[in-house]
């Protein structure tokens, strides 16, 4: 495990690498592509628990954290989606420099999946794409946080001094949200996107829903091999209660031992 | 502009298994004569912290100068588990001395200061009374002891609040509904820390006082079961004597997180204002004048939530 920045000097991006620790070792990397605010803190541990497996199974793979997420550059206030888009080109051309390999599959979870699902869309290097309880409308994933906030924070004390929280001053659920980034995920659907460069697309959820239907229908449209399966219990996204609990490997075991399998499913 | 600053990540302690980052200024003789600052977990929470607390922290003091590194401890965020045997006590003493260590071999400090949140706080003060290196400790949310003042606020609050009552209500018809459904734990799991006898944590702080450390003990609004308003700590340690290194700091704002950025930035503040304390703690002719360090943040001055 090497942990190290990466990056331009005026963005730069903290990650990790995790050489493979079996032979053979595979073709294809892995880029793992984590959510950002509280669901980054949350899913911290058992992405680096992904990652090991991952690494134990002989991949490469690369953890790494958004400018103005995390560890990397950046308070935050200057983070937008299209950045965003192009930190995962940074990472997947780092890796590719780092191990030799020629081809990468991509997991995102929430927010990062759909970023990750965008970023592949503009590529040609991208074996799978593997997106956990994926974001596909931007603006309901806003509707929804900025709501999470607000009752968390009703339930925290001391009471808020005002009926409604200001999320352009004070951020949500501690991930500041830029008026640019507002306006970008508020235009943002997965439903859009007309291109993908990735030979397969895996949905994987923690539960049904309708957005994971739509969006399984959308990628029916496009020119690539996709599938959707429910993997049981995942992150509670919606749980007020969970905002400030990490998620533990053990917890969710299925879901990431799916992740992973589908990650280093290969055409070879 | 924010001043230019430099981050590096680290792997060290014994098995090189520690992962942290070290923040410090860009030009390294503004360092000169800082202790180094080392951030400590809360909780299972990794290296950056609650609403990225800790990195904050660490760039808004390394703007200012003091080199900083977070870390994690073994089996949190990206350090591995311990295979050893060692308590969890141990494990933490004894990888805060690899991280004091790491940030003596990569920036030549010898004498540090601890900061943290929650058990991080907890861990801050531990370490701070076993280890003669350390000349600061800044604890947000640590240690605190009721006192009559806390009891008549809290109960005050409670008995006035619709909105206490109504969930009061509400946790005795869940209770009696689930004991009707033969359940067996109507009660939800409740986290609640321990601290050491008061007389304890006063004869700590009498030593680390006598030895130059600086104190810092910033509470949160949010920490209400335990710290309810400012002068709690004052009463609570009558019997110490501050000896002009105690500061005291109440947001009476905040929740235990500091979700909102504008109270992250008011925390980020008060620890700015208090750190310079510890430069060179030693040299300092001051010992003994000051009898109490008021709070340094303006804006945290007001006693009791206004709500």
């Amino acid at each position: 495990m090497n942990p190290f920045y990466f990056g331009r000097s005026q963005r730069p991006l903290f990650g990790i690498y995790h050489p493979p620790h079996a032979r053979p070792v595979r073709k294809t990397g892995v880029v793992l592509c984590p959510p950002i605010g509280h669901e980054y803190a949350r899913t911290h541990r058992v992405l680096r628990h992904l990652a090991l497996s991952l690494a134990d199974a002989g991949c490469h793979v690369m953890r790494f954290d958004w400018y103005g997420v995390g560890d990397s550059g950046g308070d935050g206030s200057d983070v937008d989606l299209p950045g965003w888009i192009a930190d995962v080109g940074t990472a997947i051309e780092e890796l590719k420099d780092t191990s030799g390999i020629t081809r990468v599959s991509l997991v995102g979870v929430r927010l990062g999946a759909a970023i990750a699902m965008s970023a592949a869309a503009k590529r040609r290097d991208v074996e799978n794409v593997v997106l956990w309880d994926p974001i596909v409308r931007g603006s309901t994933y806003l509707s929804d946080v900025i709501a999470l906030n607000e009752q968390f924070l009703r339930n925290e004390y001391p009471p808020p001094r005002s009926r409604s929280e200001n999320p352009e001053r004070d951020g949500v659920l501690g991930q500041p949200l830029p008026a640019t980034l507002r306006d970008q995920l508020a235009a943002f659907s997965l439903t859009s996107l007309t291109t993908c460069g990735a030979r397969a697309v895996h949905v994987v959820a923690s539960a049904p829903h309708s957005h994971f239907d739509e969006l399984s229908a959308h990628l029916a449209t496009l020119p690539v091999r996709s599938t959707c399966q429910v993997l049981g219990r995942g992150g509670d996204w919606d749980a007020v209660d969970r905002i400030v609990s990490a998620l533990l490997p053990q917890q969710i075991q299925p879901m990431l031992q799916g992740m992973a399998e589908l990650a280093m499913a290969e055409a070879e | 502009m924010s001043a230019p600053l430099k981050e590096k990540a680290m792997l060290f302690g014994r098995t090189r298994s520690l992962v942290g980052v070290l923040t410090e200024p860009a030009r390294n003789a503004e360092s000169r004569g800082k202790p180094g600052v080392i951030l400590l977990n809360s909780g299972l929470l990794h290296r950056v912290g609650p609403s990225r607390m800790y990195v904050a922290l660490a760039r808004a003091l390394a703007a200012d100068g003091f080199p900083v590194l977070r870390f994690d401890f073994s089996g949190i965020g990206d350090s591995e588990s311990r295979r050893d045997a060692l308590s969890g006590d141990e494990s933490t003493l004894e990888e805060a001395r690899d991280a004091m260590d790491a940030l003596t071999a990569a920036r030549g400090v010898r004498r540090f200061i601890l900061m943290g949140l929650c058990s991080g706080a907890d861990n801050a003060f531990q370490i701070a009374r076993a280890d003669e290196r350390v000349v600061g400790a800044a604890m947000i949310d640590g240690y605190a002891y009721r006192t009559i003042g806390f009891h008549w606020r809290y109960w005050s609050e409670r008995l006035a609040s619709g909105r206490r009552w109504k969930r009061l209500l509400q946790r005795v018809v869940r209770r009696a509904s689930h004991a009707a459904s033969g359940g067996s734990n109507p009660a939800e799991p409740m986290y609640v820390r321990a601290f050491p006898a008061k007389e304890r944590v006063i004869a700590d702080c009498r030593t680390m006082i006598a030895r130059g450390v600086e104190l810092c003990f910033l509470y949160s609004a949010g920490q209400y079961q335990y710290y309810n308003y400012r002068r709690q700590f004052d009463h609570a340690f009558r019997r110490l004597d501050y000896a002009g290194r105690v500061t005291v700091t109440y947001f009476p704002d905040a929740n235990h997180t500091f979700t909102r950025r504008s109270h992250l930035e008011e925390l980020v503040s008060a620890v700015r204002a208090w750190a310079p304390r510890t430069i060179e703690v030693s040299e300092r002719p001051d010992a003994g004048v000051d009898p109490v360090v008021r709070p340094v943040a303006q804006k945290a001055l007001a006693d009791v939530p206004a709500s």
